[in-house]
């Protein structure tokens, strides 16, 4: 009955209700969507290396490094030997490695140069290998391996053929027209940067580099060359998994003290927590701002609640005579309070649902980051059930004051 | 004294904080089914008395026994839902909750009452009020102040209270108006033996009632019997 009558009096001062309402949904919005990201963007990272224990690469930021190889974020600053790799592939230390050529890309998508040995040991999430929708591995020097955004978002089968530009933007001047690749292969969703990510052989970076003369002449040739022969001179970096983790550190000095080459041996996981770090910050700051907006939100609704005391003395007059008791009438108002805050929070969680899920393409393909539209999380729980104490905190001030006018 | 007693006040001494005047009544009594006609100028405590025998105020000092049931003897919570039960109240206005609908003003008596709503119950009273039934379901913001009047009788009476305490309820009707609540509003109460209190400053309604009593008289300090 109370829930009924609370609905009716909030339906009955409808402007007021509903400006506070909008107040309430925005700072709602701001707060939950800071949040879901936080927690997701995490997520989402840590997702994405998953069974890497070193990143080799040209000596820059651990965090550039990581960025770029792991993330496609930003552009190598430097190449290492090619040599270099086939040198940690055969150490005796070192369990797989995987390299990978940067630099190329296809409508936008960034091109990664590599060998097989990526689709059998890359790892994702929760040490998830990486597995075919269609199709499979390379098997000759243009042999491309989709994405599966990449292939959903061009509408590529295998079979079709697909000719990579040189540099990353999206209109590219230089096409490595003479060269087309053929999709062999599309990978299965990953939820990670590979979603997006054409991936072609070594041989084929190193053939499409090739001055026309010599390009023709390989393609003549192509039949009587093994693939492994074929190989560009420097390629980004390489991705190890090592026999024992006791030897990382060894190992991690060795490879920076290397003489031929300059490398720059990272840990994946030292280098996310550096960023971790840089974002933790910005974080706290947008939380502490969220924060604030929500209080003053909530300052809004109680001013409201406060503000309605006076017109409605006499509303509480007939209450009173009809023998509602002053905690009545204290929790009409908690109750008015609550109905509001409840209508906000399911707005506010559709809001957030309905921009995630249409921006989703946009924030993955700009920022690397796979949000996932489910935004009701148990962080979301916690925050949720934070503001509905901090609500009953603010609307005990009103619901006293009803209660004091009652007596 | 063949009837039993519905209202019965003894030694009540009561005054607001701010105020020098108070009311002062050592005795009075009321039989149940009596109806009075209490008059007084404004500020002589008429309204007060009312409050204090609805139980919103309490006396200073002194007892008010409503159906032999002391009032200061009760906690609050159990003294809210006694007035429920058994003390109806019409003001000179804002009797009802201007948002909810007719019928809800009504339901929500009964609800505060502690007891189950009978719709067939509240139809025959909105028929006896002479209140179309398309009025039950309007917020009672949209109907007239006569109309308005008519069902706070109802919003009082249907808990069948033994005591019915009306304030100038008639102050804001005009004359037409006036005649026809009156004529309703003592039908009913005369039908299910309510004893009723009808404080007002306008002796012209004096006719109506076979009791009157000033409020003065009942301020002497003699006790003074009704």
């Amino acid at each position: 009955m109370l829930v009924s009558i609370a609905w009716q009096s909030l339906k009955a001062r409808r402007k007021t209700v509903m400006l506070t309402f909008i107040s309430l949904l925005i700072s709602l919005t701001v707060l939950l969507s800071v949040e879901h990201i936080r927690s997701q963007a995490k997520e989402s990272f840590n997702r994405t290396v998953s069974g890497i224990d070193m990143i080799v690469g040209a000596p820059s930021g651990q965090l550039n490094l990581l960025l770029y190889s792991v993330f496609r974020l930003g552009s190598p600053v430097n190449e290492i030997q090619y040599q270099s790799f086939i040198n940690l592939k055969k150490h005796k230390d070192i369990n797989w490695a995987i390299p990978i050529a940067l630099g190329d890309s296809h409508k936008g998508y960034r091109v990664l140069g590599t060998n097989n040995d990526y689709f059998n040991y890359y790892q994702y999430g929760d040490k998830q290998k990486l597995a075919f929708k269609v199709g499979q591995h390379f098997r000759g020097v243009f042999d491309a391996v989709l994405g599966a955004e990449v292939a959903k978002k061009l509408n590529y089968h295998v079979g079709d053929q697909i000719i990579i530009a040189h540099g990353i933007g999206s209109s590219s001047f230089s096409e490595h027209q003479l060269s087309p690749f053929v999709v062999s292969g599309i990978l299965a969703p990953t939820g990670t940067p590979l979603d997006k990510t054409v991936h072609v052989t070594l041989a084929g970076i190193e053939a499409v580099h090739l001055p026309p003369a010599h390009l023709k002449q390989l393609i003549v040739h192509l039949d009587k060359v093994p693939l492994e022969q074929i190989h560009p001179k420097t390629i980004t970096s390489v991705m190890l998994s090592l026999k024992s983790k006791f030897s990382i550190f060894t190992l991690q000095r060795a490879i920076n003290q290397t003489q031929d080459d300059r490398l720059m041996a990272i840990l994946p996981g030292v280098a996310m927590t550096e960023l971790w770090l840089l974002m933790g910050t910005v974080e706290n700051i947008l939380r502490v701002i969220s924060f604030l907006v929500l209080i003053s939100s909530l300052i809004g609704l109680c001013t409201m609640l406060l503000a309605s005391m006076q017109q409605r003395a006499s509303e509480f007059t007939v209450l009173r005579i009809i023998g509602a008791g002053p905690a009545s009438l204290f929790l009409l108002i908690l109750i008015e309070a609550f109905l509001l805050l409840v209508l906000s929070v399911i707005a506010a969680i559709g809001v957030i649902s309905l921009t995630l899920w249409y921006f989703n393409g946009w924030l993955s393909a700009e920022f690397g980051l796979f949000l996932s539209t489910n935004i009701l999380n148990q962080s979301t729980f916690e925050i949720l059930a934070l503001i509905f104490g901090a609500t009953l905190v603010t609307a005990c001030l009103p619901a006293y004051e009803a209660y004091q006018q009652a007596k | 004294m063949t009837l039993p007693l519905a209202i019965q006040i003894e030694n009540l001494k009561f005054s607001y904080p701010k105020a020098q005047a108070g009311l002062n009544i050592n005795h009075w009594q009321v039989k149940k089914g009596e109806q009075i006609f209490l008059y007084g100028d404004s500020g002589s405590g008429k309204s007060t008395l009312l409050n204090l025998l609805s139980g919103i105020l309490v006396p200073d000092s002194g007892e008010i026994k409503i159906l032999k049931q002391s009032f200061s003897e009760l906690s609050e919570r159990k003294r809210d839902k006694f007035r429920a039960n058994h003390i109806g109240v019409v003001f000179q206005q804002f009797n009802l909750i201007p948002y909810l609908s007719v019928q809800k003003n009504i339901e929500l008596a009964v609800h505060f009452a502690g007891r189950r709503i009978q719709q067939s119950l509240i139809s025959q009273m909105l028929t006896q009020l002479k209140l179309d039934a398309s009025v039950s379901e309007k917020p009672a913001s949209a109907l007239s102040i006569g109309q308005q009047q008519r069902v706070a009788i109802a919003r009082a009476l249907i808990n069948q209270p033994d005591i019915l305490l009306v304030d100038e309820p008639t102050s804001a009707l005009d004359a037409n108006a006036r005649d026809a609540f009156m004529d309703i509003l003592l039908a009913m109460c005369q039908q299910c033996s309510t004893t009723l209190i009808f404080v007002s400053h306008d002796l012209s309604l004096q006719h109506y009632f076979s009791t009157s009593l000033n409020i003065k008289t009942l301020q002497h300090p003699e006790s003074f019997l009704c």
